[in-house]
């Protein structure tokens, strides 16, 4: 059995407009960015310089707790990228917290303009949280198919966060001693 | 009743390392290493206890990679090889050893090896996947899975990716052992909220994180990490114990660093001789491991001691006595606090027992026994048998973490490699988009599909991102993601333009093996929608092209630069999903048709031919190409024809104006810049043709403003008809294998200096300046040889010149080197020299570049722009004796100097000549030409 291995071309860019965070740790996040061709060229036209000369800005904005909105986010701070760059270390971050970052360019009199939008994520806790509303579960009940002692609402997938609220009724009080 | 629970977790996994495509292959080694002192060693100390009545709980999480590999028939076969040649070893050690304070060790490795291969081909016939199975239907151990290919998740984007992760393991541990997996060992016990959902929906009942994974949740857990909590979801998460993680794990003060234990670091693969030892290690005598070392740790010294095996097994019944001797006053203190038994869970990676830790097994057998004989305060458990008896469990979100250095996702998030990411999400977004469109494919398409989904998972491992941090293999791994992106990407474009070959995916599908049964609808999105964490930068789905591609020459029939040109840009145009078609001139042995790396390669044979003048010949071949091109139009519509060089252009211009589609030309070179000017009817002749080519042109493609500016001038074109786009190097191809150190003394003695060209041997590649100015060099630095490859009509003038001048002694003429030796030459030479007199690019120079190897050329033409001097190399003034041996002189002496300017031309062929930017750039081209077509109605159809 002899397998021939073929030399396909590695894909070095994408042409395509994308800026994606991840997260590192509970101190730093991560962003790489992509734009088109067109999405330059738009750029350089409208400003009339070349490309690096661009005054790339990375803006991340703080939205922990908040409803993805950027325009009510707590805080924002700016970040300027060197034009030829694709990627960045954050390190000005919190734990525990939501961010989501706009990439774009700064123009006179300050103004932002946007050109690439991130997905939002959440930097982990690196501290205990303190032992209070404490909730219990019965997993034998759970598989035979009754309701769950308590209930909880769970937030999409992903890193939003998740939020836990109890149910304010006799239901939730867990009883222990079963099974 | 016991007082508190032990929970020994031992993960076994290793990368999905199968090379089919050779005999032999160095990194399957990891796995064949692994079997002979982890895997096999443990299934002999569980099949011991079992038989011996000893009740014992453990639970064991064996990787879907792992379980491929140690179910997979070739690798089955080649470990058995390998096992043979082990044992073949062994028995050489005990007769060589005789006598000696060794001897009784050779005897003990023999004896092991022997043990091994009776456990693993008599008792198990070579499928030990049995042996683990056995002992979970003995009710003794909990046999859980790792996800796919064990690839990271916090870092993954899309939920889809994650799903497959954890569906293809759980699907593949069902077919092995004929149920699904109770829990989940997720990879580097890296947790993200929304992980938990996907597990339940599969079935997953508990899986394990860190310390502080468990410790950080909201609320605080109440008894540590003591009990489980259940996430949201309701699954169980079990936190590591701190303690016992240390004991055992710790470099210096855990067990393993034991004196008595054997030395890991010294092993005869490395202490004996080659001619002894060679048969036994890795390929061209790389030193690599046996697995037979002879030492003991000692102590932090150099001067180790010989190990003695009986010490070393009671130490380590020893350190079971004391491991649980802890446990007991562990569990004993704990039980005060709680209000139930605690459970203690201490999770380790297999192979850290019997590969790392030699006398690791052992340590486990006799922890086992005593556990079981010597007392009852602490019992060994399975998660799944604690939740059973302790179902209610506090509910908490766990935040994101994993048992990597710094506890989150630092390791796999690094400038080592955080590269790849950007790759590995747009595969995982292109496999969702795919798997959404085609809802239920069949035949060709659906192994196309779900081809690309094994790739995507192979490069999705978290191994290559770990190697590449760590430093160890990195350049297998980095080969590694890029070959099953590249992988992924060809099939991608080919669904997408529905270009299926059946044999190209064949060859796939047995290149990379594993998961046979998948299923590509895995990736499918569950809603309408993809639901794409990208916010709204709207992806741009650039439109490809169709491109007729003429060249006279394409590999294998390689004269020139030319072909490897054309080879290159028609592979990184394909990788950018661009459809190429070459039509190029017959080779004897090579298919007339096919396709090569995507791309669509014809061989055309110029018939009719009776006349032995060149440019007849030309013209048949020319001929050739219409024919080939008439058929070939009938069933593809191109967008538009791109030509190299005037030996195409009638071809081209005819097909141009049958067809209407635009032409785009590169221009390697001139005859007029070959010769200085134009001579002779001949060279007049093909100068017309050079003409007409560029003037039928929409665009002209050249490779230097050198270039452009001759072109410009000799054929009178304007400037905004040319387009520069550098030449590109393929890096891969040209760094060498292991250079054996036995090949440069072929060439020149130790102690002496090369200096080295390669090229045609024609006047105006300049190596008559070479010669002229090796006296002068000789006199300022005697210790230099000459090493001059390559053929052509110039060389016994060369050589005569050479002799003449005296330095026949010092001058080496190899004639034709083939790409490994030639590689392999700039690599073990000290100075690559390019005294070139006309030159449009000389990509050579960049190959060279791309070894390492200090450049220095003639600042002529294109050459003189490939180079900085002083910062990427040295330039030096073209045909001029004392300027090239006064450069020459200057890098052989300042070594600093050489080794700035190499690493510096590195970064720039790792950067501006990269083909990926340069395929860019000419689809750019092709662009431009095709809406033109478009707008002015010439593609009138």
């Amino acid at each position: 059995m002899n397998a021939i291995v073929p030399q396909y071309g590695f894909p070095d860019r994408y042409n395509e407009n994308s800026l994606v965070l991840l997260v590192r740790d509970s101190r730093c996040i991560f962003a790489y960015w992509e734009l088109s061709d067109e999405q330059m060229d738009l750029v350089t036209g409208e400003l009339g310089c070349s490309w690096g000369e661009v005054p790339l800005v990375l803006r991340i904005y703080d939205l922990t707790g908040l409803n993805f909105n950027r325009e009510i986010a707590h805080s924002h701070f700016d970040l300027g990228v060197h034009p030829l760059a694709n990627n960045y270390y954050a390190k000005e971050v919190n734990a525990n917290h939501s961010y989501c970052a706009d990439l774009g360019i700064t123009i006179q009199e300050g103004r932002f303009i946007t050109l690439l939008r991130s997905n939002i994520i959440q930097t982990p806790r690196d501290t205990m949280a303190d032992g209070s509303g404490a909730v219990w579960a019965d997993m034998l009940d759970r598989l035979a198919g009754q309701p769950a002692r308590s209930d909880w609402g769970i937030a999409a997938f992903s890193s939003e966060g998740v939020y836990i609220y109890v149910r304010d009724d006799e239901e939730s009080k867990p009883e222990k001693g079963e099974g | 009743m016991a007082k508190g629970y032990l929970a020994l977790v031992l993960h076994a996994h290793l990368p999905f390392v199968r090379h089919p495509e050779k005999d032999s292959y160095l990194e399957e080694n990891w796995f064949f290493e692994a079997l002979t002192e982890t895997y096999v060693p443990l299934v002999g100390v569980f099949d011991g206890l079992l038989s011996d009545g000893v009740d014992f709980r453990v639970t064991i999480s064996l990787s879907p990679p792992l379980i491929s590999m140690m179910a997979d028939h070739l690798l089955q076969q080649r470990y058995l090889r390998h096992l043979n040649k082990l044992i073949d070893l062994a028995g050489k050690e005990v007769e060589r050893t005789q006598g000696t304070e060794f001897h009784s060790i050779a005897r003990m490795y023999f004896d092991r090896f022997t043990e091994v291969k009776e456990i693993f081909a008599d008792r198990y016939g070579m499928n030990i996947l049995t042996a683990f199975k056995n002992f979970r239907d003995a009710g003794r151990v909990e046999l859980i899975t790792s996800c796919a290919t064990h690839g990271f998740l916090p870092l993954m984007v899309k939920k889809e990716s994650i799903k497959a992760q954890v569906a293809v393991a759980a699907d593949l541990f069902t077919r092995h052992f004929g149920s699904p997996p109770r829990g989940m060992w997720l990879p580097e016990c890296a947790y993200t909220p929304g992980v938990d959902e996907i597990l339940k929906a599969h079935g997953i009942q508990f899986f394990f994180v860190d310390t502080h994974g468990l410790m950080y949740a909201t609320p605080g857990p109440v008894y540590g990490v003591y009990a489980p909590l259940y996430t949201p979801a309701g699954v169980a998460a079990f936190g590591r114990d701190h303690e016992t993680s240390r004991q055992v794990w710790d470099m210096r003060r855990g067990y393993p660093g034991d004196y008595c234990y054997r030395e890991f670091y010294r092993d005869i693969g490395y202490d004996l001789d080659l001619d002894y030892i060679g048969p036994y290690i890795g390929p061209d005598n790389l030193r690599i491991d046996t697995g037979i070392k002879y030492y003991r740790i000692t102590g932090k010294t150099d001067r180790k001691q010989v190990y003695d095996p009986e010490t070393a097994a009671g130490r380590a019944a020893e350190h079971a006595g004391n491991f649980m001797f802890n446990r007991e006053k562990q569990v004993e203190n704990l039980a005060s606090q709680m209000d139930r038994p605690p459970i203690i869970v201490s999770p380790y990676d297999a192979e850290l027992f019997g590969h790392w830790w030699y006398e690791g097994p052992q340590w486990i057998d006799c922890l086992m026994r005593k556990i079981h004989h010597d007392q009852d305060t602490v019992k060994t458990i399975t998660p799944w048998e604690y939740l059973n008896m302790y179902p209610a469990n506090q509910v908490a979100s766990l935040p994101m973490s994993s048992w990597g250095q710094q506890g989150f996702n630092e390791v796999w998030l690094d400038p080592a490699n955080d590269w790849i990411y950007r790759h590995l999400h747009r595969a995982g977004e292109r496999m969702s988009e795919t798997a959404r469109v085609f809802p239920a494919a069949d035949g060709l398409t659906e192994r196309a599909l779900n081809q690309m989904a094994r790739e995507l998972l192979l490069a999705q491992s978290s191994d290559w991102p770990f190697i590449m941090k760590m430093g160890t293999s990195v350049e297998y791994a980095e080969k590694r993601v890029r070959d099953h992106i590249a992988r992924f990407s060809r099939l991608y474009w080919a669904v997408k333009n529905n270009d299926l070959n059946e044999e190209e995916i064949a060859n796939l599908e047995n290149l990379d093996y594993i998961f046979p049964d998948i299923d590509y609808k895995v990736y499918k999105p569950d809603t309408a929608a993809i639901v794409s964490f990208n916010g709204a930068g709207k992806p741009q789905a650039a439109p490809s092209h169709r491109v007729l591609m003429l060249s006279w020459e394409f590999p294998p029939k390689t004269v020139g630069g030319l072909a490897r040109h054309v080879d290159d840009l028609s592979r990184a145009l394909a990788a950018q999903g661009e459809e190429v078609h070459v039509i190029t001139c017959h080779v004897p042995g090579a298919k007339s048709s096919e396709i090569v790396d995507g791309v669509h390669v014809y061989r055309v044979y110029p018939v009719h031919l009776d006349s032995h003048n060149f440019l007849d010949w030309v013209e048949r071949l020319n001929l050739a190409m219409i024919d080939c091109a008439h058929n070939l139009i009938r069933t593809y519509h191109f967008d538009l024809i791109h030509a190299h060089d005037w030996l195409v252009a009638q071809a081209a211009i005819v097909l141009k104006h049958t067809y209407h589609l635009p032409l785009v030309s590169t221009v390697h070179a001139t005859e007029f810049g070959r010769n200085c000017g134009i001579h002779n009817d001949i060279q007049r002749h093909i100068n017309q043709i050079e003409w007409s080519l560029t003037y039928e042109s929409w665009k002209v493609i050249c490779c230097s403003k050198y270039m452009a500016r001759e072109i410009a001038q000799v054929f009178q074109l304007p400037a905004d008809k040319i387009r520069i786009i550098p030449n590109g190097v393929e890096v891969k191809n040209i760094l060498p294998r292991v250079v054996d150190p036995g090949f440069r003394s072929r060439y020149a003695s130790s102690d002496e200096k090369i200096v080295y060209f390669v090229g045609r041997l024609v006047p105006e590649k300049g190596v008559q300046v070479l010669i002229e100015a090796i006296p002068r060099i000789l006199e300022e630095y005697p210790d230099a040889k000459f090493i001059i490859s390559g053929k052509g009509p110039y060389q016994e003038h060369l050589q005569r010149l050479a002799d003449n001048l005296g330095v026949g002694h010092k001058v080496y003429l190899t004639g034709f080197a083939d790409d490994d030796t030639r590689n392999m030459l700039f690599a073990g030479s000290d100075v690559a020299v390019f005294p070139s007199l006309y030159e449009p690019f000389g990509i050579v120079a960049l190959e060279a570049m791309a070894t390492r190897v200090p450049v220095i050329a003639s600042e002529t033409g294109g050459l003189a722009e490939v180079i900085t001097h002083g910062v990427d190399g040295l330039k030096v003034y073209p045909n001029n004796v004392e300027s090239l041996a006064a450069g020459i002189i200057r890098l052989l002496r300042d070594r600093e100097l050489a080794q700035r300017i190499s690493q510096a031309a590195w970064d720039k062929v790792n950067t501006v000549y990269n083909w990926g930017v340069i395929a860019t750039d000419t689809v750019r081209v092709y662009r431009e030409v095709a809406t033109e077509a478009h707008h002015t109605g010439y593609v009138a159809g």
